[in-house]
């Protein structure tokens, strides 16, 4: 099924999300870039979809929070944490390379064990995605077939024609919370605008990674000295990790409650660029060096995720490249080892 | 659990007495706190003398700058379990650093109009003469840290120590870098986070105050700085600033 939401009714079809009990996160601009946050009903006219790239990926924020308490422990007592099914969340605007990431996510958190705490956010998430209506030169999603539309993993799909969206069903829940608010019926001509409006951004995507036979050339490169070369410019400060849409590494720690007289464990972000990351007891490292964190970096998403969970890690969603200091681009160290670039 | 409470000293060297102002400006989780903490010695707050007694933890402001300082520091080293070098001073020498990259007559005629009474020489922080047992970052240390630090001591547990970079939290925050947007050099990509990226997020570049992350690389950043055009001069004075990367790019 196919809808016409005309741009002005926007803010009402969020309005009507947040009246199905939602809690809807959405982009907002925050100076210059857009950023998401939930939103309540008076702010429903901040949303703005029109945008490339977030700073954050909003998925894995959401289903991963950068810190989440998993466990208080009082007197002797363990509750576990978990969000209940009262905490239904929408949102609304995300772009097809990070839905890709998140069933990325998917792979490794709802699998061999099962993460009580993310099943319970994956199933309290309605998506409402966006098919890309531009891209800009660190886009390069198409390499991975991970953008700029998305055929699945969504409950309803947005597509910018202009003056208009159109909305495509995706899942019977996504159906479900359109519901009784009214748009017109999509024509074959608003089908077919779509149609077109994801060739030219095909069109604008320029950067590429070649993936064929890309596991054996990454293995074969591990000795390279590219990633000596690569540890003299980067600072190691682990703004990629946080960045990736498919990072997916935790650190627990413990930590005492003054007031409730409790100890509340908690999960927090850790990144492979860390030090501390492969450090074990007494003081050992199995990446002392920096060379050592950045491989592992590179080829966890171009090679290793392959073979633990049968896709590779990368999304081509261009964060990594946009907001390194050092520029290091994983592109172009893809191609260098190639032999596609000097 | 806990046997008794955790007997702690306070103690101050050359520093401005910040990180102390932190713990008295607890305030109400300070009365928490001292539910598990007896305060043994505490010259901001109390005339008592240090008491003839071994203490649990001592918590050391400040850097060492002479040998008055050196001496008072093993001593507090021998009558205490566990050492906190609390604050940028007495982790990396901080501030007082600056000097130390400047011939000692020539600072001191700067700075006083008699520098004769002046006895000072190069500053450290307290791991240059004693083994440290924790850091509290920052110019000044964070009140939540060092709440976390006492109680977890007071639990028995190894207290956390975030291994981090401001970098990172400031990308959880989901703000626009302002290196990569303003070319301002700021040093949250090799610097010990914990301070949840409290400078970045309200617009202003990270200074460093609380010490270069172990496994981070400055040497990186001098050259992202350069490559992005910012004055050697303005490098020198960022890097200088809170010693320790100043330390570690010029060994």
């Amino acid at each position: 099924m196919a809808f016409v939401l005309k741009k002005e009714e926007l803010p009402h079809f969020s309005k009507h999300i947040i009246s199905k009990e939602y809690g809807l996160f959405a982009p907002v601009r925050k100076e210059a870039r857009s950023i998401f946050k939930r939103i309540d009903e008076n702010q429903v006219g901040e949303v703005s979809l029109d945008y490339i790239r977030t700073i954050m990926p909003p998925l894995k924020s959401l289903l991963i929070p950068p810190k989440e308490t998993l466990l208080k422990i009082k007197d002797g007592k363990i509750e576990e944490m978990l969000p209940g099914p009262e905490n239904k969340t929408a949102i609304l605007g995300v772009h097809p390379c990070d839905v890709n990431a998140m069933n990325l996510l998917e792979r490794v958190y709802m699998d061999r064990p099962k993460d009580p705490y993310f099943e319970a956010r994956r199933k309290n998430l309605i998506i409402i995605a966006l098919n890309c209506s531009s891209a800009d030169e660190k886009c390069f999603c198409t390499s991975f077939g991970t953008g700029p539309s998305l055929e699945e993993g969504f409950d309803l799909i947005l597509t910018d024609l202009g003056d208009r969206f159109l909305v495509e069903v995706g899942s019977r829940k996504g159906s479900e919370l359109i519901g009784d608010f009214y748009m017109p019926k999509a024509s074959s001509t608003d089908l077919m605008e779509k149609d077109e409006t994801i060739r030219r951004v095909k069109g604008m995507i320029r950067r590429h990674v070649n993936t064929a036979g890309l596991q054996r050339i990454m293995t074969g490169a591990l000795y390279n000295p590219i990633w000596n070369e690569l540890a003299d410019r980067c600072t190691g400060c682990g703004a990629c990790n946080m960045v990736c849409p498919t990072c997916f590494c935790f650190n627990v720690i413990d930590e005492p409650e003054l007031d409730s007289g409790s100890v509340l464990r908690s999960r927090t972000w850790d990144g492979c660029l860390l030090w501390e990351y492969a450090e074990v007891a007494l003081g050992g490292n199995f990446r002392k060096d920096l060379s050592a964190r950045i491989r592992q970096f590179v080829n966890h998403k171009m090679n290793y995720w392959l073979n633990q969970y049968g896709a590779l890690g990368c999304v081509g969603c261009g964060r990594c490249i946009e907001q390194c200091p050092a520029k290091i681009d994983i592109t172009s160290i893809v191609a260098r080892l190639r032999g596609e670039l000097l | 659990m806990m046997n008794g409470k955790l007997k702690v000293g306070v103690f101050k060297l050359a520093s401005c007495s910040g990180c102390q102002m932190v713990l008295v400006h607890l305030e109400e989780s300070l009365l928490e706190v001292l539910k598990y903490v007896e305060l043994k010695y505490f010259r901001m707050v109390s005339d008592d003398d240090l008491p003839n007694e071994p203490l649990d933890v001592a918590i050391v402001e400040g850097a060492v700058t002479n040998e008055e300082e050196g001496i008072m520091i093993k001593k507090i080293r021998k009558m205490s379990r566990f050492l906190i070098a609390a604050g940028a001073c007495a982790a990396t020498g901080g501030l007082n650093a600056i000097k130390n990259t400047t011939p000692e007559g020539e600072v001191e005629s700067t700075v006083y109009s008699s520098p004769e009474y002046i006895r000072s020489g190069k500053a450290f922080g307290l791991n240059e003469y004693v083994n440290v047992d924790a850091y509290l970052y920052g110019c000044p240390i964070d009140g939540r840290e060092l709440i976390n630090t006492l109680m977890s001591l007071a639990i028995r547990v190894p207290p956390y120590i975030p291994g981090i970079t401001v970098c990172m939290e400031c990308k959880m925050n989901g703000n626009e870098c302002i290196f990569l947007t303003r070319g301002e050099p700021c040093l949250g990509p090799v610097t010990v986070g914990g301070c949840n990226a409290l400078c970045p997020s309200n617009g202003v570049t990270c200074e460093g105050c609380r010490g270069v992350l172990k496994g981070t690389n400055p040497k990186g950043l001098e050259l992202a700085w350069t490559n992005a055009g910012v004055s050697p001069d303005l490098i020198r004075l960022k890097l200088r600033k809170y010693s320790d990367v100043y330390k570690l790019l010029t060994r």
